[in-house]
């Protein structure tokens, strides 16, 4: 009979972070990851944030395979013509850069080989098909695709990533739905590092992030973003599942016009287009956070929901969930249970981080915002088109400009509607 | 029966492109892959060891990367690793890879004599299918290529009995051991690593040798033991008047479906 102590399934930022934490306790620990090699299944970039990758590996980024440091962030409001810009950079993000571009592909391995070098086990090509439990519903080990494939476990870490459908089968959550789940698409464009450098007006060991928002995602609530790479480009929307099957409109179509606006178009331009990945992102939030742990059982990372909802980043939430529950697990050794109520600890540290409670921040603006579509449909391009309209020299007097600007927009919503609107929304983000 | 086997970690060549101006492999970005004859050779080897015991050891030329390879090849039945890697090691052509491979055969062989070292065919991103043959050469060893089925192996004899088959003809040879042997993945199909054997493949410790360990000669090795010049090379042209679609998989096959319908070609169900 195959054993061992704790099986973590999936060997994202979640997996190998908790994987990490046990090695260097001495617990005997095997990661399963379907992928030939951790990463491989992975939208192939991202933004990493080092705070909680520090917390594990005090060099950090040292030896790891980043691409740029992030200096510069941008916030785009489009239209079909109009950007109104608004950047942030800190002399300290040289010093000490608060997030790095990195291809996934190369970055995952990396990480995965520092939990190696502390002692876990990685096994490749191995995909968990269903979670083994006993009589009582303790979940006991995984079943894999394998001959002999069973691998029985004091704890299963499920670390399996968006739409876990192991979570689903033991009924920590039910199905998710087509509004609790983001699509997210990107693409990369090769370009030389000199060319990046002129274009964007950065020095090599210097980034640059756009995030874009309003026309970007064709009016769809969501999020564009482009940012660098060492010699190529990221570029890429998210938005949800159920809005994009009302718009009928497929992600790629989106961002195929995202690429085309002539705010974007000229930073391509040249540009080698290379892979094109789609893959979903957990949407729904702080309820649909499913239970967290179960007897002999964690959840972490995308397959607990686990994002930022502003910008739907999820390594460093990944990270944390990952080390948090590989702690609760080393306390719940230490008692020799491993029962619910030895790892409930885990889920009384996620509530009062972070990460659940920005969840709960935004548990009513979400909703809110889709209910009140005006925001995006209305007065995002009003404030956009307005912006324009007043830095125009026409002829126009300004305060006519201005007094034109309101009714257009009141005219949409009434004044009152307006108001009630931004002071709800307000209230609830507060 | 002590075996050695040889393998490579190759760029996927089914994802790989080239580059149409300068004719050269675009590496970046294609997945890497075991070699798929060196597989197969540690297949054959597996055979071999069930039906008369003895151990395997895998070797592999290349950056920390090929660990995948090796820890892929313990799983399908190899008991030892050994990765030859270090910048002494880099741009060598099938003379300093086969170099380089015969010294750490003879250190391995140290411990234990060698009675078998089978190799893949060729290599995927080369093709040249010369280094085994270096390595029989090198190593005095019986070389046997085009191996389709193993007979017999007569220990006490110290003779192998083989089905060579090339596209001519097949023939069953006896040869002497030790013996050098070459197949393809048309032979020894692969089974597929039960959980057990993943889990063993992620625990053996891989043993990394540098140039000295093997106590070769730093001139024959890497590139500067390479003499191969490539004069050049070129992508096959694409057929004229192909169209190319790009974008998603759904759109695609409507595009596709279009084309079709317009030139007239009928699809049916
Ligand atoms: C387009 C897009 C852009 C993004 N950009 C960013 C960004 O810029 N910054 C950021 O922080 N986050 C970003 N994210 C989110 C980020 O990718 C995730 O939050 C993060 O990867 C979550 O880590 P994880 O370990 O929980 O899951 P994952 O990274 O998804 O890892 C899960 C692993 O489990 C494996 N697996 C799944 N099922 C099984 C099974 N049954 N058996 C074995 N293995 C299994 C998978 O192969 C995978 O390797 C982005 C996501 C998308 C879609």
């Amino acid at each position: 009979m195959n054993r061992c102590e704790v099986t973590v399934v999936g060997a994202g930022p979640a997996g190998v972070a908790a994987a990490l934490v046990l090695a260097r306790a001495g617990v005997d620990v095997i990661v399963l990851e379907r992928g030939e090699r951790p990463g491989t299944k992975n939208v192939m970039g991202g933004i990493l944030y080092p705070t909680e990758f520090e917390k594990l590996l005090p060099d950090f980024p040292k030896g790891a395979p980043i691409e740029r440091p992030i200096t510069q962030e941008r916030f785009w409001l489009m239209d079909e013509s109009t950007v109104v810009d608004l950047g942030v950079t800190a002399a300290e993000w040289k010093q000490h850069p608060h997030g790095f571009s990195v291809l996934r592909a190369k970055f995952d391995p990396w990480f995965a080989q520092q939990a190696k070098a502390a002692g876990a086990l990685i096994v490749p090509n191995t995909t968990v098909t269903e979670l083994l439990q006993d009589e009582n519903g303790k979940v006991i080990g995984v079943r894999t695709n394998r001959p002999d494939g069973d691998l029985y476990a004091d704890v299963v870490v499920l670390a399996d990533g968006v739409n876990s459908l192991l979570a689903e089968q033991i009924g920590l959550h039910p199905r998710w739905k087509p509004d609790q789940v983001a699509v997210g698409v990107i693409q990369l464009f090769t370009l030389p590092e000199e060319e990046i450098n002129q274009r964007f007006g950065i020095k090599s060991d210097e980034g640059l992030e756009i995030a874009a928002y309003g026309g970007a995602t064709g009016g769809l609530m969501g999020q564009a973003f482009l940012y660098t790479d060492k010699s190529a480009l990221s570029v890429g929307l998210g938005v949800l599942l159920s809005d994009l099957m009302e718009a009928q409109i497929t992600p790629y179509q989106l961002l195929d016009r995202f690429i085309q606006h002539p705010a974007i178009a000229p930073l391509l331009e040249g540009a080698q287009r290379r892979e094109y990945m789609a893959h979903l992102m957990p949407e729904g939030g702080y309820d649909a956070v499913p239970k967290l742990y179960g007897d002999g059982v964690v959840v972490v990372g995308d397959a607990a929901m686990f994002v930022n909802p502003f910008t739907r980043q999820g390594m460093n939430q990944a990270v944390f969930s990952g080390r948090t529950a590989a702690e609760a697990i080393l306390q719940a050794r230490q008692l020799g249970e491993y029962d619910a109520r030895a790892l409930s600890e885990y889920g009384e540290r996620m509530r009062n981080s972070f990460v659940l409670q920005d969840l709960r921040q935004f548990r009513e603006a979400l909703p809110y915002l889709e209910q009140h579509p005006a925001f995006l449909r209305e007065l995002l391009p009003l404030l956009t088109h307005g912006a324009k309209d007043l830095l125009s020299a026409d002829g126009r007097p300004i305060g006519r400009k201005i007094d034109q600007l309101m009714q257009q927009a009141f005219a949409k919503q009434g004044r009152l509607g307006l108001a009630r609107d931004a002071y709800g929304l307000w209230r609830r983000v507060r | 029966m002590q075996i050695v086997v040889p393998i490579k970690q190759v760029p996927d060549t089914m994802v790989v492109r080239i580059d149409p101006e300068t004719g050269t492999m675009v590496r970046e970005g294609a997945p890497a892959i075991t070699n798929p004859d060196d597989l197969h050779a540690v297949e054959a080897a597996n055979q071999l060891k069930e039906r008369y015991g003895g151990s395997i050891t895998v070797l592999s030329m290349g950056p920390m990367q090929a660990e995948e390879s090796l820890r892929e090849a313990l799983s399908l039945g190899a008991d030892r690793a050994i990765l030859l890697s270090g910048r002494e090691f880099a741009g060598a052509d099938t003379l300093a890879t086969s170099y380089a491979l015969s010294m750490a055969i003879r250190r391995i062989a140290e411990a234990a004599p060698v009675d078998l070292v089978i190799c893949g065919r060729s290599a995927l991103d080369g093709e040249t299918g010369q280094v085994g043959p270096g390595l029989a050469r090198r190593l005095q060893l019986t070389q046997l290529t085009y191996v389709k089925e193993i007979l017999d192996v007569d220990q006490q004899a110290r003779t192998i009995t083989v089905i060579r088959e090339t596209d001519r003809q097949r023939v069953t040879v006896r040869g002497r051991l030790p013996a050098l042997l070459t197949v393809d993945h048309t032979s020894f199909p692969l089974h597929e690593a039960p959980l057990p054997e993943m889990i063993r493949a992620a625990k053996v410790p891989l043993e990394v040798w540098g140039g000295a360990d093997v106590h070769a000669d730093p001139q024959l090795l890497g590139l500067k033991g390479s003499p191969t010049v490539v004069h050049k090379s070129f992508a096959p042209p694409q057929p004229p008047g192909a169209q190319w679609l790009e974008g998603e998989t759904d759109t695609l096959i409507e595009q596709l479906m279009e084309l079709l319908a317009q030139k007239g070609v009928k699809i049916d169900g």
